[in-house]
Protein backbone atom coordinates (compact mmCIF):
# COMPACT_ATOMS: atom_id res chain seq x y z
CA UNK A 1 0.00 0.00 0.00
CA UNK A 2 1.22 3.62 -1.04
CA UNK A 3 2.00 5.38 2.16
CA UNK A 4 0.54 8.20 1.46
CA UNK A 5 -2.87 6.38 1.25
CA UNK A 6 -2.01 4.21 4.22
CA UNK A 7 -1.45 7.39 6.21
CA UNK A 8 -5.07 8.89 5.19
CA UNK A 9 -7.11 5.89 5.86
CA UNK A 10 -5.24 4.75 9.01
CA UNK A 11 -5.95 8.85 10.39
CA UNK A 12 -9.26 8.84 9.94
CA UNK A 13 -9.81 5.31 10.86
CA UNK A 14 -7.99 5.43 14.50
CA UNK A 15 -9.51 9.10 15.26
CA UNK A 16 -12.97 7.34 14.06
CA UNK A 17 -12.39 4.29 16.42
CA UNK A 18 -10.96 6.88 19.07
CA UNK A 19 -14.38 9.36 18.75
CA UNK A 20 -16.36 6.32 18.78
CA UNK A 21 -14.81 4.99 22.27
CA UNK A 22 -14.92 8.05 23.89
CA UNK A 23 -18.76 8.77 22.60
CA UNK A 24 -19.41 5.19 24.47
CA UNK A 25 -17.36 5.39 27.35
CA UNK A 26 -19.16 8.68 27.76
CA UNK A 27 -22.90 7.45 27.25
CA UNK A 28 -22.21 4.64 29.90
CA UNK A 29 -21.45 7.01 32.11
CA UNK A 30 -17.75 4.99 32.80
CA UNK A 31 -15.75 8.67 32.51
CA UNK A 32 -16.41 11.93 33.06
CA UNK A 33 -16.42 14.53 29.98
CA UNK A 34 -14.32 16.67 32.17
CA UNK A 35 -11.70 13.92 32.28
CA UNK A 36 -11.77 13.53 28.94
CA UNK A 37 -11.77 17.07 27.50
CA UNK A 38 -7.48 17.24 27.07
CA UNK A 39 -7.30 14.32 24.64
CA UNK A 40 -10.63 15.37 23.01
CA UNK A 41 -9.13 18.79 21.90
CA UNK A 42 -5.91 17.27 21.00
CA UNK A 43 -7.99 15.14 19.06
CA UNK A 44 -9.86 18.05 17.19
CA UNK A 45 -6.19 19.33 16.90
CA UNK A 46 -4.83 16.00 15.14
CA UNK A 47 -7.93 15.88 13.30
CA UNK A 48 -7.71 19.25 11.88
CA UNK A 49 -4.08 18.72 10.83
CA UNK A 50 -4.48 15.91 8.92
CA UNK A 51 -7.41 17.20 7.24
CA UNK A 52 -5.16 20.16 6.05
CA UNK A 53 -2.21 17.72 5.09
CA UNK A 54 -4.16 15.70 3.12
CA UNK A 55 -5.76 18.81 1.47
CA UNK A 56 -2.04 20.28 0.31
CA UNK A 57 -1.30 16.42 -0.64
CA UNK A 58 -3.86 16.14 -2.90
CA UNK A 59 -3.28 19.46 -4.63
CA UNK A 60 0.70 19.51 -5.46
CA UNK A 61 3.83 18.51 -4.01
CA UNK A 62 5.39 21.24 -4.68
CA UNK A 63 2.97 23.51 -2.90
CA UNK A 64 3.29 21.18 0.33
CA UNK A 65 7.18 21.66 0.54
CA UNK A 66 6.89 26.02 -0.21
CA UNK A 67 4.22 25.85 2.85
CA UNK A 68 6.62 23.48 4.88
CA UNK A 69 9.71 25.79 4.48
CA UNK A 70 7.78 28.99 4.53
CA UNK A 71 3.95 29.04 5.29
CA UNK A 72 1.95 28.72 8.49
CA UNK A 73 2.40 25.27 8.31
CA UNK A 74 5.78 25.14 9.89
CA UNK A 75 5.18 26.53 13.14
CA UNK A 76 1.64 23.99 12.87
CA UNK A 77 4.63 21.45 12.58
CA UNK A 78 6.59 23.05 15.83
CA UNK A 79 3.18 23.05 17.97
CA UNK A 80 1.55 19.43 16.89
CA UNK A 81 5.48 17.98 17.47
CA UNK A 82 5.33 19.82 21.07
CA UNK A 83 1.77 18.69 21.68
CA UNK A 84 2.94 14.78 20.43
CA UNK A 85 5.73 14.57 22.75
CA UNK A 86 3.73 16.47 25.37
CA UNK A 87 0.47 14.22 25.49
CA UNK A 88 2.47 10.81 25.33
CA UNK A 89 5.19 12.12 27.92
CA UNK A 90 2.20 13.43 30.06
CA UNK A 91 0.28 9.55 29.25
CA UNK A 92 3.31 7.87 30.67
CA UNK A 93 3.17 9.74 33.82
CA UNK A 94 -0.36 9.28 34.50
CA UNK A 95 0.38 5.53 34.44
CA UNK A 96 3.20 5.24 36.59
CA UNK A 97 2.40 8.22 39.13
CA UNK A 98 -0.93 7.09 39.81
CA UNK A 99 -1.16 4.80 42.69
CA UNK A 100 -3.71 1.95 42.37
CA UNK A 101 -4.74 3.15 38.40
CA UNK A 102 -6.40 0.21 37.07
CA UNK A 103 -8.75 0.54 39.57
CA UNK A 104 -9.76 3.85 37.90
CA UNK A 105 -11.00 3.53 34.99
CA UNK A 106 -11.67 7.41 33.50
CA UNK A 107 -7.95 7.39 34.63
CA UNK A 108 -6.67 4.87 32.16
CA UNK A 109 -8.82 5.85 29.06
CA UNK A 110 -7.29 9.27 29.89
CA UNK A 111 -3.85 8.13 29.93
CA UNK A 112 -4.26 5.66 27.08
CA UNK A 113 -6.11 8.63 25.07
CA UNK A 114 -3.31 11.23 25.74
CA UNK A 115 -0.71 8.28 24.49
CA UNK A 116 -2.43 7.41 21.25
CA UNK A 117 -2.85 10.89 20.74
CA UNK A 118 0.69 12.09 21.21
CA UNK A 119 1.92 9.12 18.85
CA UNK A 120 -0.02 10.20 16.06
CA UNK A 121 0.87 13.81 16.22
CA UNK A 122 4.18 12.80 16.08
CA UNK A 123 4.19 9.65 13.45
CA UNK A 124 2.09 11.75 11.11
CA UNK A 125 4.45 14.92 11.28
CA UNK A 126 7.51 12.98 11.34
CA UNK A 127 6.39 10.54 8.54
CA UNK A 128 5.25 13.71 6.19
CA UNK A 129 8.15 15.61 6.79
CA UNK A 130 10.60 12.73 5.79
CA UNK A 131 8.43 12.59 2.91
CA UNK A 132 7.88 15.89 1.67
CA UNK A 133 11.74 16.37 2.06
CA UNK A 134 12.87 13.52 0.05
CA UNK A 135 9.83 13.94 -2.79
CA UNK A 136 8.81 10.67 -2.55
CA UNK A 137 5.36 11.05 -1.24
CA UNK A 138 2.73 9.35 -4.13
CA UNK A 139 5.81 6.67 -4.48
CA UNK A 140 6.59 5.16 -1.01
CA UNK A 141 5.31 2.12 0.75
CA UNK A 142 4.46 1.39 3.92
CA UNK A 143 6.59 -0.02 6.10
CA UNK A 144 6.33 -3.11 8.91
CA UNK A 145 7.05 -0.14 11.53
CA UNK A 146 4.51 2.34 10.12
CA UNK A 147 2.24 -0.61 10.56
CA UNK A 148 3.49 -1.29 14.08
CA UNK A 149 3.41 2.02 15.20
CA UNK A 150 0.17 3.55 14.09
CA UNK A 151 -2.36 0.03 14.44
CA UNK A 152 -0.69 -2.34 16.19
CA UNK A 153 1.01 -0.26 19.38
CA UNK A 154 -2.45 1.92 19.70
CA UNK A 155 -4.73 -1.91 19.88
CA UNK A 156 -1.99 -3.45 21.90
CA UNK A 157 -1.99 -0.71 24.41
CA UNK A 158 -6.26 -0.35 24.30
CA UNK A 159 -6.27 -4.44 24.90
CA UNK A 160 -4.23 -4.92 27.68
CA UNK A 161 -5.79 -1.85 29.52
CA UNK A 162 -9.32 -3.29 28.99
CA UNK A 163 -7.40 -6.46 30.07
CA UNK A 164 -6.02 -5.25 33.50
CA UNK A 165 -9.31 -3.19 34.20
CA UNK A 166 -11.36 -6.16 34.06
CA UNK A 167 -9.14 -8.76 35.78
CA UNK A 168 -7.66 -7.02 39.01
CA UNK A 169 -8.91 -7.98 42.04
CA UNK A 170 -10.69 -6.22 44.64
CA UNK A 171 -8.52 -5.22 47.96
CA UNK A 172 -8.72 -7.11 50.43
CA UNK A 173 -6.24 -5.61 52.86
CA UNK A 174 -4.15 -2.57 52.93
CA UNK A 175 -1.12 -2.92 51.45
CA UNK A 176 0.25 0.67 50.03
CA UNK A 177 1.85 2.88 52.29
CA UNK A 178 -0.31 4.68 54.91
CA UNK A 179 -2.39 7.95 53.94
CA UNK A 180 -2.10 9.12 57.65
CA UNK A 181 0.49 7.56 60.18
CA UNK A 182 -1.93 8.58 63.32
CA UNK A 183 -3.39 7.98 66.65
CA UNK A 184 -6.61 6.08 66.39
CA UNK A 185 -8.26 8.86 69.64
CA UNK A 186 -7.17 11.69 67.24
CA UNK A 187 -9.66 10.54 64.10
CA UNK A 188 -11.88 9.74 66.76
CA UNK A 189 -11.75 13.34 68.02
CA UNK A 190 -11.77 14.85 65.10
CA UNK A 191 -15.21 12.60 64.10
CA UNK A 192 -16.77 14.14 67.32
CA UNK A 193 -15.94 17.32 66.28
CA UNK A 194 -17.27 17.45 62.86
CA UNK A 195 -18.19 14.61 61.08
CA UNK A 196 -18.54 15.48 57.62
CA UNK A 197 -15.09 17.22 57.62
CA UNK A 198 -13.39 14.40 59.43
CA UNK A 199 -15.65 11.77 56.65
CA UNK A 200 -13.96 13.96 53.75
CA UNK A 201 -10.56 14.13 55.40
CA UNK A 202 -10.50 9.95 56.18
CA UNK A 203 -13.23 8.25 54.36
CA UNK A 204 -11.59 5.36 52.11
CA UNK A 205 -7.86 6.62 53.14
CA UNK A 206 -5.59 4.26 55.03
CA UNK A 207 -5.37 5.00 58.46
CA UNK A 208 -1.74 3.23 60.83
CA UNK A 209 -2.42 3.22 64.17
CA UNK A 210 -2.04 1.36 67.08
CA UNK A 211 -3.75 0.13 70.12
CA UNK A 212 -4.68 -2.85 72.64
CA UNK A 213 -7.09 -6.33 71.34
CA UNK A 214 -9.90 -6.11 73.25
CA UNK A 215 -11.69 -9.17 71.56
CA UNK A 216 -11.54 -10.83 68.45
CA UNK A 217 -14.97 -12.31 66.78
CA UNK A 218 -16.23 -13.62 63.93
CA UNK A 219 -15.38 -17.19 61.82
CA UNK A 220 -16.39 -16.10 58.08
CA UNK A 221 -14.22 -12.83 58.46
CA UNK A 222 -12.63 -11.18 61.64
CA UNK A 223 -13.29 -8.50 63.80
CA UNK A 224 -10.80 -7.04 66.36
CA UNK A 225 -12.21 -4.57 68.68
CA UNK A 226 -9.26 -2.41 69.63
CA UNK A 227 -8.92 -0.07 73.50
CA UNK A 228 -7.38 3.13 71.48
CA UNK A 229 -7.29 4.78 74.88
CA UNK A 230 -10.78 6.66 74.48
CA UNK A 231 -13.14 5.74 77.47
CA UNK A 232 -16.48 3.56 75.62
CA UNK A 233 -15.20 4.34 71.97
CA UNK A 234 -13.19 1.40 70.31
CA UNK A 235 -11.59 1.06 66.58
CA UNK A 236 -13.72 -2.05 65.14
CA UNK A 237 -11.10 -3.79 62.87
CA UNK A 238 -12.78 -5.76 59.79
CA UNK A 239 -10.32 -8.57 58.37
CA UNK A 240 -11.06 -10.27 55.29
CA UNK A 241 -11.03 -14.23 55.23
CA UNK A 242 -8.12 -14.04 53.21
CA UNK A 243 -6.17 -12.07 55.56
CA UNK A 244 -7.68 -13.95 58.68
CA UNK A 245 -4.66 -15.90 58.43
CA UNK A 246 -2.33 -12.92 59.30
CA UNK A 247 -3.98 -12.50 62.61
CA UNK A 248 -4.25 -15.67 63.51
CA UNK A 249 -1.61 -15.70 66.69
CA UNK A 250 -2.95 -12.53 68.13
CA UNK A 251 -4.92 -12.66 71.16
CA UNK A 252 -6.84 -10.22 73.34
CA UNK A 253 -4.15 -7.72 75.68
CA UNK A 254 -1.75 -7.69 73.11
CA UNK A 255 -1.06 -4.44 71.77
CA UNK A 256 -1.01 -4.09 67.74
CA UNK A 257 -0.22 -1.70 65.06
CA UNK A 258 -2.75 -2.12 62.40
CA UNK A 259 -3.40 -0.61 58.96
CA UNK A 260 -6.71 -0.06 57.48
CA UNK A 261 -8.85 1.68 55.60
CA UNK A 262 -11.07 4.31 57.36
CA UNK A 263 -15.11 3.29 56.91
CA UNK A 264 -16.26 6.18 58.98
CA UNK A 265 -17.35 6.77 62.54
CA UNK A 266 -20.22 5.09 64.40
CA UNK A 267 -22.52 6.04 67.32
CA UNK A 268 -25.83 5.39 68.67
CA UNK A 269 -28.56 6.97 66.05
CA UNK A 270 -31.03 7.44 69.35
CA UNK A 271 -30.90 7.01 72.90
CA UNK A 272 -33.32 3.71 72.44
CA UNK A 273 -30.47 2.23 69.93
CA UNK A 274 -29.68 -1.13 71.19
CA UNK A 275 -26.33 -0.35 68.74
CA UNK A 276 -25.27 1.28 71.46
CA UNK A 277 -21.69 1.43 71.04
CA UNK A 278 -19.33 4.25 69.44
CA UNK A 279 -16.60 3.20 67.30
CA UNK A 280 -14.50 4.38 64.54
CA UNK A 281 -14.60 1.53 61.30
CA UNK A 282 -12.25 0.38 59.53
CA UNK A 283 -11.92 -2.28 57.22
CA UNK A 284 -9.94 -4.41 54.98
CA UNK A 285 -7.12 -4.49 57.49
CA UNK A 286 -3.71 -5.70 57.61
CA UNK A 287 -1.26 -6.00 60.94
CA UNK A 288 1.71 -4.14 60.87
CA UNK A 289 3.16 -5.07 64.34
CA UNK A 290 2.58 -7.17 67.34
CA UNK A 291 3.75 -7.13 71.12
CA UNK A 292 2.88 -9.64 73.39
CA UNK A 293 0.65 -8.61 76.47
CA UNK B 1 -32.63 10.64 101.90
CA UNK B 2 -29.61 8.58 100.94
CA UNK B 3 -31.45 4.52 102.08
CA UNK B 4 -33.98 6.12 100.08
CA UNK B 5 -31.69 6.82 96.96
CA UNK B 6 -29.95 3.50 97.35
CA UNK B 7 -32.87 1.44 97.88
CA UNK B 8 -34.08 3.81 94.63
CA UNK B 9 -30.78 2.67 92.70
CA UNK B 10 -31.10 -1.19 93.48
CA UNK B 11 -34.59 -1.17 92.31
CA UNK B 12 -33.62 0.35 88.91
CA UNK B 13 -30.22 -2.10 88.66
CA UNK B 14 -32.63 -4.80 89.39
CA UNK B 15 -35.23 -3.61 86.77
CA UNK B 16 -32.13 -3.02 84.33
CA UNK B 17 -30.96 -6.83 84.89
CA UNK B 18 -33.57 -8.36 82.92
CA UNK B 19 -33.85 -5.89 79.97
CA UNK B 20 -30.68 -5.96 79.45
CA UNK B 21 -30.22 -9.84 79.24
CA UNK B 22 -32.48 -10.19 76.81
CA UNK B 23 -30.64 -8.36 74.30
CA UNK B 24 -28.69 -10.92 71.96
CA UNK B 25 -26.12 -8.84 69.49
CA UNK B 26 -23.44 -9.50 67.05
CA UNK B 27 -20.78 -7.02 65.55
CA UNK B 28 -19.78 -9.81 62.82
CA UNK B 29 -22.78 -10.85 60.92
CA UNK B 30 -23.01 -11.70 56.80
CA UNK B 31 -25.16 -9.96 54.64
CA UNK B 32 -24.91 -11.06 50.69
CA UNK B 33 -26.12 -9.67 47.63
CA UNK B 34 -26.64 -10.91 44.64
CA UNK B 35 -27.37 -9.26 41.23
CA UNK B 36 -28.29 -11.80 38.22
CA UNK B 37 -28.51 -10.65 34.88
CA UNK B 38 -27.96 -12.50 31.30
CA UNK B 39 -25.14 -10.21 31.08
CA UNK B 40 -23.13 -10.59 34.31
CA UNK B 41 -23.45 -11.86 37.91
CA UNK B 42 -22.22 -10.07 40.49
CA UNK B 43 -21.92 -10.96 44.22
CA UNK B 44 -20.53 -9.17 47.09
CA UNK B 45 -20.47 -9.86 50.92
CA UNK B 46 -20.39 -7.92 54.23
CA UNK B 47 -19.20 -10.21 57.40
CA UNK B 48 -18.98 -7.28 59.71
CA UNK B 49 -22.39 -6.37 60.10
CA UNK B 50 -23.69 -5.13 63.12
CA UNK B 51 -27.57 -6.58 64.60
CA UNK B 52 -29.22 -6.54 67.51
CA UNK B 53 -32.42 -8.21 68.63
CA UNK B 54 -34.60 -7.82 71.69
CA UNK B 55 -36.23 -11.41 72.96
CA UNK B 56 -38.62 -9.59 74.93
CA UNK B 57 -40.44 -7.15 72.59
CA UNK B 58 -39.38 -8.62 69.19
CA UNK B 59 -37.07 -4.87 68.39
CA UNK B 60 -34.43 -5.85 65.66
CA UNK B 61 -31.71 -3.31 64.32
CA UNK B 62 -29.01 -3.93 61.67
CA UNK B 63 -26.13 -1.14 60.26
CA UNK B 64 -24.28 -2.28 57.47
CA UNK B 65 -21.06 -0.68 56.43
CA UNK B 66 -21.20 -0.28 53.06
CA UNK B 67 -17.55 0.14 52.47
CA UNK B 68 -17.59 -3.42 53.75
CA UNK B 69 -19.20 -4.63 51.43
CA UNK B 70 -16.32 -7.02 49.22
CA UNK B 71 -16.20 -7.76 45.64
CA UNK B 72 -14.39 -10.05 43.38
CA UNK B 73 -13.18 -7.40 40.56
CA UNK B 74 -11.84 -4.04 42.06
CA UNK B 75 -13.71 -2.28 38.81
CA UNK B 76 -17.34 -3.05 40.49
CA UNK B 77 -16.54 -2.43 43.72
CA UNK B 78 -15.42 0.96 42.78
CA UNK B 79 -18.71 1.57 41.13
CA UNK B 80 -20.87 0.20 43.47
CA UNK B 81 -19.28 2.17 46.16
CA UNK B 82 -18.60 5.54 44.12
CA UNK B 83 -21.40 5.51 41.62
CA UNK B 84 -24.42 3.97 43.01
CA UNK B 85 -23.91 3.58 46.78
CA UNK B 86 -22.45 7.27 47.15
CA UNK B 87 -20.71 5.65 50.24
CA UNK B 88 -18.90 8.67 50.99
CA UNK B 89 -22.24 10.57 51.44
CA UNK B 90 -24.16 7.73 52.45
CA UNK B 91 -22.09 5.38 54.51
CA UNK B 92 -23.88 2.78 56.44
CA UNK B 93 -27.64 1.08 55.40
CA UNK B 94 -29.77 0.80 58.40
CA UNK B 95 -33.09 -1.34 59.23
CA UNK B 96 -34.78 -1.09 62.37
CA UNK B 97 -37.44 -2.99 62.85
CA UNK B 98 -39.77 -5.59 65.24
CA UNK B 99 -40.65 -9.18 64.90
CA UNK B 100 -44.19 -9.41 63.98
CA UNK B 101 -46.18 -12.30 66.33
CA UNK B 102 -42.89 -11.53 68.39
CA UNK B 103 -44.80 -13.70 70.82
CA UNK B 104 -45.02 -16.95 68.94
CA UNK B 105 -41.29 -17.16 68.99
CA UNK B 106 -40.31 -19.56 71.85
CA UNK B 107 -36.41 -18.08 72.50
CA UNK B 108 -36.08 -20.57 75.35
CA UNK B 109 -36.51 -23.66 73.03
CA UNK B 110 -34.31 -25.12 70.26
CA UNK B 111 -36.24 -24.35 66.83
CA UNK B 112 -36.69 -22.48 63.74
CA UNK B 113 -39.22 -20.31 63.60
CA UNK B 114 -40.25 -18.58 60.26
CA UNK B 115 -41.22 -14.85 60.76
CA UNK B 116 -41.73 -11.58 59.40
CA UNK B 117 -40.15 -8.64 60.16
CA UNK B 118 -41.44 -5.44 59.62
CA UNK B 119 -39.90 -2.02 59.51
CA UNK B 120 -37.72 0.71 57.89
CA UNK B 121 -34.97 0.09 55.71
CA UNK B 122 -32.67 2.91 54.84
CA UNK B 123 -30.19 2.70 51.71
CA UNK B 124 -28.54 5.68 49.64
CA UNK B 125 -30.41 7.83 52.76
CA UNK B 126 -33.60 6.60 51.41
CA UNK B 127 -35.95 5.49 53.96
CA UNK B 128 -38.73 2.59 53.10
CA UNK B 129 -41.03 0.71 55.16
CA UNK B 130 -40.75 -2.77 54.48
CA UNK B 131 -41.61 -6.43 55.60
CA UNK B 132 -39.10 -8.93 55.40
CA UNK B 133 -39.38 -12.70 55.28
CA UNK B 134 -36.77 -14.43 57.70
CA UNK B 135 -36.28 -17.10 60.07
CA UNK B 136 -35.17 -16.89 63.64
CA UNK B 137 -33.16 -19.94 64.89
CA UNK B 138 -32.90 -20.77 68.56
CA UNK B 139 -29.83 -22.85 69.39
CA UNK B 140 -27.78 -23.45 72.22
CA UNK B 141 -28.44 -20.03 73.57
CA UNK B 142 -27.47 -18.31 70.55
CA UNK B 143 -30.27 -16.53 68.35
CA UNK B 144 -29.43 -16.65 64.47
CA UNK B 145 -31.36 -14.27 62.16
CA UNK B 146 -31.62 -14.94 58.34
CA UNK B 147 -33.49 -14.11 55.44
CA UNK B 148 -32.78 -15.52 52.10
CA UNK B 149 -32.10 -13.85 48.72
CA UNK B 150 -35.08 -15.63 47.25
CA UNK B 151 -37.65 -13.82 49.53
CA UNK B 152 -35.87 -10.58 50.23
CA UNK B 153 -35.23 -8.08 47.11
CA UNK B 154 -34.73 -4.35 46.87
CA UNK B 155 -34.71 -2.33 44.12
CA UNK B 156 -32.21 0.24 43.59
CA UNK B 157 -34.70 2.25 41.87
CA UNK B 158 -36.52 2.41 45.09
CA UNK B 159 -33.57 3.87 46.86
CA UNK B 160 -32.78 6.33 44.20
CA UNK B 161 -29.89 4.50 43.45
CA UNK B 162 -29.12 5.63 39.86
CA UNK B 163 -27.83 3.08 37.03
CA UNK B 164 -27.32 4.71 33.89
CA UNK B 165 -29.43 3.25 31.37
CA UNK B 166 -26.30 1.27 29.50
CA UNK B 167 -24.97 0.07 32.70
CA UNK B 168 -28.74 -1.79 33.31
CA UNK B 169 -28.08 -5.14 31.11
CA UNK B 170 -25.23 -5.59 33.81
CA UNK B 171 -27.45 -5.02 36.99
CA UNK B 172 -30.41 -6.53 37.78
CA UNK B 173 -33.83 -4.44 38.70
CA UNK B 174 -34.00 -6.36 41.59
CA UNK B 175 -30.94 -7.05 43.48
CA UNK B 176 -31.21 -10.37 45.99
CA UNK B 177 -30.35 -9.54 49.74
CA UNK B 178 -29.38 -12.42 51.93
CA UNK B 179 -29.07 -11.93 55.71
CA UNK B 180 -27.38 -14.45 58.32
CA UNK B 181 -26.60 -12.60 61.88
CA UNK B 182 -25.83 -15.21 64.58
CA UNK B 183 -26.19 -13.24 67.61
CA UNK B 184 -25.35 -14.14 71.41
CA UNK B 185 -26.33 -12.73 74.75
CA UNK B 186 -24.86 -9.41 75.66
Amino acid sequence: MRKVLFLEISGFLSLGITLAVMATLLMMNLAELNVLWLPASGLVLVLAYIMLTIRYTRRSLHKIHELHTKGIYSYGRLVVNVLGVGLMVYGIFVFFATKDIWSDIGLVIFADLSFIIGLYCLYYNVTLSYLIQHEHLRHSNMTFWDFMMIVVAPIGLVVFSVYMLLSQEAITSATDEPDFNIPAAVVVEEFEKNDSLANAKYYNKILQFGGTVLEITGDSAKLVKLNIGKEDITANCGFDKSAMQTIQSVQAGDSVTLKCYCSGYSKPEDEESMLSEKSLDLVRCALVNKDKK
Amino acid sequence: MNIRFGFLTMIMALAAIPLNAQVYKTSTGTVKFYSHTTVEDINATNSTVAAALNTATGAVEFSVSINSFQFKKALMQKHFQENYMESGKFPKSTFKGTVEKNSAVNYKKDGTYSVNVKGKLTIHGQTKDVTIPGKIIVKGGKITLTADGKDFKVKPADYKIKIPANNAAQIAEEIEVSVNCELSKK
